[in-house]
């Protein structure tokens, strides 16, 4: 051939791949489309063939024009509507987009395929004939069948009778079933065997081999040699267990995958039938021995080599850009060899750097044209699903999210096995028969959800399905069985311990080792695949429930834009992502903003308190820094603390003179950037911060992945190495409020906590009592000396910036010991009817969230909302919106007048199941002078409504209440004729941009998060007011 | 068990009851008295027989080898429960397993 | 020998050269297929939270490649005087990855025949005898051929997954 024809070539197999995968989705969405079928989808497909076609007849490509045009002539007639794309019809186009792409992979046999069964088949769509299959007249001939050995077993079968189970998508086995052996002395008895069969399978042809057998009057035979020919959906495994036959008398001679057009085994099966036998077709012998031969299977993806290049698609903005950045370079190149001859210095450095950098730049460009969508590999797999999910006859679907993540290549090239080994894996062992998840109460159609999304510095790929999950106690129990430990040490694995011994060499957890998912192709290897290319692999189950196996990859080769911050002599990156904002606070503002409870540090920011850590601290172990020249080790202890904590958690707390001199020296002005990761936010505190850079990352050795606060690694510009900042990991490992599980794993398993946790201020009083403080009513801590503070009147007064706060001891309301005078003293302000008042906390002990539940009945009393236990510690919880009522009724009194509208008083219903929250709230909310009626869940409120016997101005509501949640309460307001002018405020912990969606999709007037008072109670009378200017 | 006898080539047998490993050898000596008596068509009624086991089924097939080694020799079995005709179908004992 | 029998898988066939290094009192070699570069030294910058036996990381390059100290992994008693002399770095190259080990000083290559190298002693350093693929004896001294593939299993959290 040509040149110019070795290029249309080339280009028309790329081209042509590229097609026909977009087709086959096409084709798949056809199948599931129904009644409302895009006409465009049609066109589109039909469009690609026929251009197909078109360019394949003028290389000179005769089969693929033949089989292209067939294929054609059908579509044309669904996009016209004179076919209807029926399951049998899109198989067929299915199946000749399968011989296309294999005749595209070996473009240079493609001209002597044989694609005759396939074009009869296309043909036979548009006649109309029901079963797809050869014609008629092959349908009838009749062929012998052996098995694999090549012994014959049947003589002379109906060819129609196979090929139509194959196309349906059936395997078609030999069983050889001993009558007395493999039933009746299994207890069962050949009627019943029978029965069995029939619910399985489809008889073929069968008979009782009476070679070997006795006669009449010789002692009864032990065994009956029953032959039968089956089709069945089930595979070698599965049939030879449900027929409770061995499996080497099963014998797998045809299946779909092979070639769906003829019986087609490793021997050939398929021969001319002998002369002298029964009902045959009219054609001549030599036609059908050459018909017969002509079906064997072709074989088109043979291992003939594929003539295509590895080839990458660039964004022609990077090429762009490459080319700039190669012409500076030649620019620069140039100064430099004309200052070879000038030797200033001054000059060189310059040029040098320039040099220096773009070549930099010029990496890091040609680094991101290796980029690749991982949808690339996504896109196979809704075909893979669904033929698994046919033969297996499950039901599934699969979902596929985040397609336009993009990964390195050669991860994209790398991940496709593992990937396709785990999605087959969810299939076929993780999800049940369909009757099976019925009877569990589960939809019978599984789902099976594929997604990629960023997280961490990391890229997360989870495939997850709400199958039965996977058995602890099975797996302890193969373990032993296999001898792979023995039972002491099993029964001494945690669950999780377990659950990890999938990916132990050898070890396979179906009962049958399936072949669907491929023998050889263990989870050991996936893991070891996984592991090569940097990236880590878990396994979370829940029995009945389903299970996530969650990828984690480095963004190899990712350039990421991201803040360079230093602590000690070392440099670390935060990813830009994670970034909320720096704050920079001078020294004299440090004792003010930063309190100190305890071990735990928190930033006054904006009327809230938010927690930080040191890097250092986080990072537990100090800079560590040696020189090539072997100059000293400096380890870079910071010296201005007295604190010695080196390693892990706050185990050791301590002593009380640490806290104090570490306060009294956090002297220096401080640098805190705040970062926010899976929903929480919190404070870093660093040395200094520096410009924000675009890096490349770099994943940590094998060694190295383990840890939890670092997801990789870049070089800077002057060759030092600076970590990348996890902020999701420091945030668990310094116990920062962390969500139990993030519930973006693709929707399998949550063991998340129902209960709430809430944010407490822990102190006492006098030594032996524990009070706690919600934090979220905290508007600062200050520390005033005794002198601040006047008694008037037998109450405290506390003098402060050109205020009186009134304060509150706590023992002269509740039944609390009086605490020793300190000096200084610790006020907590916060505000109450819209003004300040302050509480005295002789001793913080602690700020942490909790979420133990809050026990609303014992120890109450005036001024005690309710007590809780941690640690062994009652805690009571101090109600300070009572206290400040108590101390200041006629505050309440003026806002409650604020309150009325029109001459009543703005009534508001809310639903709440927490009895603590809604207690809360109902306080806070009547503070402020509302009309507050409560209910416990979201069916309570509505009958409320319906009753009728007050007229509400505005409802807030939780979201997760039991019997009737806060959505479907929404809905049902908002839809009532009624109702629906009533503003709907939904209150809650759940803050995620999709819980913001589905409330807003429900009608919801306005999206709150729990406890910020002050929000509520803005957005209230806000709403009212609005309601009130409207009306 | 009781038989008739019709005046051809071909005897009936009517066994009563379950047709099962521990009273097969019954059947078959009944058979094999047939045979003996030069009987080479055997038509079985099973309209009193409502189970046979695998043992019960061998019986039937070497009878049957038996015969067919006779010219005109066959078993043909009448009368069956809808199980059991299934049954004797897909045994189909070269195709002269004939099936009322 | 008749207590060659488990070893026998581990040694080399044919002619090999090893790169020798020098860890304590102990001379170790290394298959020299598996190094990348040898007496290579390089800034290291320490990881929180790594192994103790992980020095940090360097730059190779672009590359941050993990460095480890031999001494601590094989748990021998390093040459601790020398330390302001400068460790030296030895480049592996495994499983796609390159890895660094920190040595005390580089010794020579040696080349070798299969049949010089003989079956470790039992229990020889207490090494895993998976790490250890035989010893060679050259001018009397006595090397130790080390496997890379299995030195960089050790403790590394990719490697053993179950404990039995």
């Amino acid at each position: 051939m040509s040149l110019e024809q070795d290029e249309l070539l080339s280009a028309f197999v790329m081209e042509s791949s590229e097609n026909l995968s977009d087709i086959e989705s096409d084709l798949l969405a056809l199948e599931t489309a129904d009644s409302d079928l895009d006409p465009e989808l049609v066109n589109r497909v039909f469009r690609t063939v026929h251009s197909m076609k078109g360019t394949a007849n003028f290389i000179g490509l005769k089969v693929i024009n033949e089989l292209a045009h067939e294929s054609e002539n059908v579509l044309n007639l669904i996009r016209s509507d004179e076919l209807s794309p029926t399951p049998a019809v899109v198989e067929a186009l299915l199946a000749s987009c399968d011989q296309l792409k294999a005749m595209v992979d070996d473009i240079e046999n493609s001209n002597s395929v044989d694609v005759s069964a396939l074009v009869a088949n296309l043909k036979s769509c548009i006649s109309g004939e029901a079963a797809p299959g050869a014609t008629s007249a092959e349908d009838d001939e009749g062929v012998d069948v052996d098995m694999p050995n090549g012994t014959l077993v049947f003589l002379d079968v109906r060819q129609g009778d196979i090929t139509c189970r194959i196309s349906a998508g059936m395997n078609v086995f030999i069983v050889e079933v001993d009558l007395v052996v493999d039933v009746d002395e299994k207890g069962s008895n050949p009627v019943e065997f029978l029965r069995g069969f029939y619910k399985i399978a489809e008889l073929i042809e069968s008979y009782v081999d009476t070679a070997g057998l006795g006669e009449l009057h010789e002692p009864l035979p032990e065994g009956i040699g029953l032959k039968i020919l089956a089709g069945t959906k089930l595979d070698s495994e599965g049939f030879s267990a449900a027929l409770g036959v061995p499996q080497e008398r099963v014998h797998l001679i045809g299946t779909p995958e092979d070639n769906p057009w003829t019986v087609a085994s490793p021997t050939p099966a398929v021969s001319a039938p002998p002369a002298n036998s029964g009902a045959v077709a009219d054609a001549a012998p030599r036609a059908k021995s050459e018909a017969a031969s002509g079906q064997k299977p072709s074989k088109a993806k043979s291992s003939a080599p594929v003539r295509r290049e590895s080839t990458v698609r660039v964004n022609v903005e990077i090429l762009d850009h490459l080319m700039n950045l190669a012409g500076e370079l030649v620019l620069a190149r140039n100064q430099l060899l004309q200052m070879k001859d000038q030797t200033s210095e001054r000059d060189i450095g310059g040029v040098s750097a320039r040099v220096d950098q773009v070549t930099s730049e010029l990496q890091d460009a040609i680094m991101q044209t290796r980029m690749q969508e991982v949808g690339s590999v996504f896109n196979k797999f809704p075909r893979v699903v669904r033929d698994l999910v046919k033969k297996l006859g499950k039901q599934c679907e699969l979902e596929v999210i985040g397609q336009h993540v993009e990964l390195d290549k050669t991860i994209i090239e790398a991940i496709g096995d593992p990937l396709t080994h785990l999605v087959r894996n969810s299939v076929d062992h993780g999800l049940e028969m369909p009757d099976v998840r019925t009877a569990a109460g589960k939809d019978p159609c599984g789902k099976v959800c594929l997604k990629a999304f960023h997280q961490g510095g990391k890229i997360n790929i989870s495939i997850s399905d709400d199958g039965a999950g996977i058995s602890a106690a099975k797996l302890k129990q193969k373990a032993v069985s296999k001898g792979l430990m023995s039972e002491e040490k099993a029964t001494e694995l945690t669950d999780q311990e377990a659950i990890n011994l999938i990916f132990h060499p050898g070890f396979s957890t179906a009962e049958q080792v399936s072949d669907v998912s491929g023998r050889g192709v263990g989870m050991d290897v996936v893991r070891t695949n996984i592991l090569n290319l940097g990236g880590t692999v878990e396994v979370e189950t829940e029995l009945g429930s389903g299970s996530t196996v969650l990828i984690k990859l480095p963004l190899t080769l990712a350039i990421m834009p991201s803040l360079i911050v230093r602590v000690g002599r070392s440099s670390f990156a935060v990813p830009q992502t994670n970034i909320n904002e720096i704050i920079r606070i001078m020294s004299d503002d440090v004792a003010e903003r930063i309190k100190r409870v305890h071990d735990a540090e928190v930033l006054q920011l904006r009327g809230e308190l938010m927690p930080i850590i040191r890097l250092s601290d986080a990072l537990g172990v100090d800079s560590f820094y040696e020189s090539k020249d072997g100059a000293e080790a400096s380890t870079d202890r910071r010296h201005d603390l007295a604190d010695r904590r080196e390693g892990e958690e706050h185990e050791e707390h301590p002593p009380r003179e640490d806290v104090a001199r570490r306060e009294c020296n956090t002297s220096n002005a401080l640098s805190v950037v705040i970062v926010e990761s899976a929903g929480h936010r919190y404070g870093v505190v660093v040395d200094s911060v520096d410009d924000p850079q675009e890096i490349v990352v770099k994943p940590l050795g094998r060694h190295l992945r383990g840890i939890e606060c670092l997801a990789g690694a870049t070089v800077l510009g002057d060759g030092s190495i600076a970590l990348i900042l996890d902020v999701t990991g420091i945030a668990s490992k310094c116990q920062l409020r962390v969500p139990s599980r993030d519930t973006d794993t693709g929707g399998a398993v949550s063991t998340a906590d129902d209960r709430e946790s809430q944010s407490l201020l822990i102190f006492t009083n006098h030594p032996e009592e524990k009070f706690a403080l919600p934090a979220s009513f905290i508007t600062r801590i200050e520390r005033v000396t005794k002198d601040q503070i006047d008694s008037v009147g037998g109450q405290f007064i506390l003098q402060y910036r050109g205020k009186s706060l009134p304060l509150i001891t706590i023992e002269d309301h509740i039944s609390a010991r009086a605490p020793e005078p300190t000096d200084p003293v610790n006020v907590v302000v916060f505000s109450a009817a819209g003004r300040e008042c302050g509480v005295i906390v002789p001793r913080l002990v602690d700020i942490r969230d909790v979420d133990a539940e809050v026990d609303a009945e014992t120890l109450k009393e005036p001024g005690i909302i309710g007590s809780i236990v941690v640690e062994n510690d009652a805690i009571r919880i101090i109600g300070l919106l009572e206290l400040a009522h108590i101390l200041k009724p006629d505050w309440f009194e003026e806002k409650k007048q604020h309150a009325v509208k029109r001459g009543h008083d703005i009534k508001i219903l809310l639903a709440e199941d927490s009895s603590f929250f809604r207690s809360q709230m109902t306080k806070v909310l009547e503070s402020e002078g509302f009309a507050i009626t409560g209910c416990e869940d979201g069916l309570i409120a509505w009958n409320t409504l319906l009753r009728r016997e007050t007229e509400f101005d505005l409802v807030v509501t939780d979201i997760e209440m039991p019997n009737m949640n806060g959505l479907e309460l929404t809905r049902k307001i908002k839809t009532d004729p009624e109702f629906k002018h009533l503003p709907v405020i939904a209150v809650t912990s759940l803050a995620r941009d999709e819980d913001i969606a589905s409330g807003r999709a429900a009608g919801v007037d306005d999206y709150q998060v729990k406890m910020d008072r002050a929000k509520l109670i803005a957005s209230i009378r806000k709403i009212i007011g609005d309601c009130v200017s409207v009306a | 068990m009781n038989q008739e006898t019709t005046a051809s080539k071909e005897c009936i047998v009517r066994p009563e009851g379950p047709i099962t490993a521990a009273r097969c050898e019954e059947f078959r000596q009944e058979l094999q008295d047939k045979v003996d008596e030069g009987f080479v068509e055997i038509a079985v009624n099973l309209e009193a027989v409502d189970f046979i086991d695998s043992r019960g089924l061998s019986v039937f097939v070497v009878c049957h080898k038996t015969l067919s080694k006779k010219k005109k020799g066959k078993i043909r079995v009448f009368n069956a429960s809808d199980d059991l005709k299934k049954l004797f179908q897909i045994m189909s004992l070269d195709g002269q397993f004939v099936v009322e | 020998m008749s207590n060659e029998t488990n070893n026998t898988e581990n040694v080399i066939p044919g002619r090999s050269q090893f790169a020798t290094f020098f860890v304590g009192e102990f001379q170790f070699g290394i298959d020299i297929l598996a190094v990348r570069e040898i007496n290579r030294r390089l800034d290291t910058y320490g990881v929180p939270g790594a192994p103790d036996y992980v020095c940090g990381v360097a730059n190779l390059r672009g590359d941050v490649v993990t460095t480890i100290d031999l001494a601590k992994l094989l748990k021998i008693e390093g040459d601790e005087g020398e330390v302001d002399h400068g460790h030296r770095v030895v480049i592996t190259q495994s499983l796609g990855e390159a890895v660094g080990l920190r040595v005390d000083r580089v010794g020579d290559v040696v080349t070798c025949d299969a049949s010089d190298i003989e079956p470790p002693p039992p229990n020889a350093l207490a090494l895993d005898l998976q790490v250890l693929k035989g010893v060679y004896k050259s001018d009397g001294d006595l090397i130790a051929l080390l496997d890379v593939e299995e030195l960089l299993q050790l403790d590394a959290t990719g490697g053993r997954v179950v404990e039995v």
